[in-house]
């Protein structure tokens, strides 16, 4: 029988809060005295996810620290703490599916790991399960966009921009961001596309830029989130 | 939906009025985007009303209603006033509300209907609900398929000539600056998207009058100052919506121009000069004028520019929508 996530999440957090508090079943949260108790696999399921977010959060920090890091030997190491905490987190959000088939959040946060070492296309089939399972959550729709930036897929992401431009801007105003962020990356290192592509692609993203802000203003908090997500 | 439906046949309904000769669609007609193509609505009794008829689509959005009011915040509070009100009288329904509902609830289509859509009333036939019914029919009046949106939102680079693709930049430059009033989806004023105040509600005084040079628009409608009583606010309204301006003639609250090439020559002047008659006064003296219309130069490329890209917020399949339009069996 499967239980929906939120009632799963309700039932794990109101119930059993010791489990959790301590960091999950590895974290030592049982008590000898406690009797154990058999997990279903949805609780399972979201045991592994929550590790799993632990793991990309770590790594988000390594990857942030990297980013401030001026000495190359330093970067490198951070970048590979960083690169290793994402693999972990895919591990278990890969777990978590197991457990849990329909966790759509779960398919969205491998999508999204797998997007950080750049494992494109399987970021894009996690992204695509996660949709299926769950059409309404806009955020797959941005992560996939990025997805398709990373592997020069522009007219794809450029669908996944008009999408969330009629349903959810914020959204559509933080993959706009990565457009922009996508357009300077590959003019500074145009050797993996025509450089036509690229501009005609620039060309279109201004377009969309200014009919957005004539619609209302672009979303300032846009950049924030988008740079605090890569 | 069924309240819809139920609003539908009573928008086109001529018991609506004292007399029977009108309904809410006499002046909102739907060729017309809901407006009646007057510069001034006639009432049933034939009584001409201060103001012309606005369009009513995309009011869904709107934060506030009629061209000059900040209390009017619901379309309920709206209706209730072609319904009933006196001076001028628009339907003539004061003092008929127990005829109306009598004869609502003889009419079994109407009984049935109105059964289905409020069924948790005890008096399901009631002047309330004809109210909220006629609401909910207006609501449901939502058109998003012009040019204009088809580029939007559907990413169509072929939906605007490129007439009205430079008529559009024109509209959104800081030169003529139409977009500081005409805002947002709806290109107006005071409009709410996804349950958030989008654009704040503000009304303009545009310079079309200056009365003897008093500083003042006619007393038949001094705009927002008849509600509020400040001086200040004399000659405000709001900025109506530009969505499917072409077929809204003749323009601005008094409809006294009747192109839309006229509208832009009194923005480019920065304000309109009545020479002769009751009303004649430099309106672009006035001092009370919105500090946003400062006039500007137009080439006559530019301006029919700029008339292109009006014309593309023209959404033609709502004129002729049939869920709009009045019922195939009440006809």
């Amino acid at each position: 029988m499967k239980y929906p996530v939120y009632l799963v999440i309700f039932l794990v957090l109101s119930m059993a809060p010791p489990l959790y508090a301590s960091g999950g079943p590895s974290g030592g949260g049982f008590s000898q005295q406690q009797p154990m108790k058999k997990l279903t696999p949805e609780e399972k399921a979201l045991a592994s996810y929550q590790r799993g977010l632990k793991h990309r959060d770590k790594a988000a920090k390594f990857e942030q620290k990297a980013v401030d890091e001026n000495d190359e030997k330093k970067f490198a190491k951070l970048q590979k703490k960083s690169t290793k905490e994402y693999e972990k987190a895919i591990d278990d959000f890969e777990k978590a599916i197991s457990y849990y088939s329909t966790f759509s959040q779960a398919h969205g946060s491998l999508g999204y790991a797998l997007r950080k070492v750049n494992r494109y296309d399987e970021s894009l089939a996690a992204y695509n399960e996660s949709l299926r399972i769950n059409p309404s959550y806009h955020e797959a729709v941005e992560y996939r966009g990025e997805a398709y930036l990373g592997l020069n897929r522009l007219d794809e992401a450029k669908a996944a921009y008009m999408d969330l431009f009629q349903s959810n801007r914020p959204l559509a105003d933080e993959l706009m961001v990565a457009m922009n962020s996508w357009v300077a990356g590959r003019r500074d290192d145009a050797s993996t596309l025509d450089v036509e592509i690229v501009e005609q692609f620039a060309k279109w993203v201004d377009e969309r830029s200014r009919l957005a802000s004539y619609l209302h203003p672009l979303d300032d908090s846009a950049q924030v989130r988008w740079a605090a997500s890569n | 939906m069924e309240k819809v439906q139920l609003g539908r046949r009573l928008f086109y309904d001529n018991r609506l009025s004292v007399n029977g000769l009108g309904s809410c669609s006499t002046c909102h007609l739907q060729h017309l985007a809901f407006t009646d193509g007057r510069p001034h609505a006639i009432g049933v009794t034939g009584e001409s009303h201060a103001r012309s008829s606005m369009s009513l689509i995309n009011v869904a959005y709107n934060s506030n209603f009629t061209w000059a009011s900040r209390r009017l915040q619901t379309l309920e509070q709206q209706i209730a006033i072609p319904l009933f009100n006196e001076q001028p009288v628009e339907l003539g329904m004061a003092g008929r509300e127990t005829v109306l509902v009598a004869d609502l609830q003889a009419d079994s289509t109407y009984a049935r209907l109105f059964q289905s859509a409020f069924p948790q009333s005890d008096d399901h036939v009631s002047i309330d609900n004809v109210i909220k019914a006629l609401a909910s029919f207006v609501r449901s009046i939502i058109a998003a398929d012009s040019a204009f949106d088809r580029l939007l939102y559907l990413d169509d680079q072929s939906a605007l000539s490129e007439s009205a693709l430079r008529g559009m930049r024109l509209f959104f430059s800081e030169k003529l600056n139409c977009s500081a009033c005409h805002q947002g989806q709806n290109f107006a004023g005071g409009q709410y998207v996804q349950g958030k105040l989008q654009e704040p509600t503000e009304f303009h005084n545009t310079g079309l009058y200056n009365v003897g040079g008093h500083n003042r628009y006619p007393e038949a409608d001094p705009g927002l100052r008849s509600e509020s009583r400040q001086s200040d606010d004399d000659g405000r309204f709001r900025a109506p919506s530009l969505r499917n301006i072409a077929v809204t003639a003749p323009y601005m609250h008094d409809g006294s121009i009747s192109t839309l090439s006229g509208v832009i020559d009194h923005y480019a002047a920065g304000g309109r000069s009545v020479d002769n008659g009751q009303n004649a006064g430099i309106g672009s003296a006035n001092s009370r004028k919105s500090e946003l219309l400062t006039g500007f130069e137009l080439s006559s490329v530019e301006k029919n520019d700029l008339l292109s890209f009006l014309n593309s917020l023209t959404d033609h399949s709502a004129l002729e929508e049939q869920r709009f339009s009045k019922p195939e069996d009440d006809r």
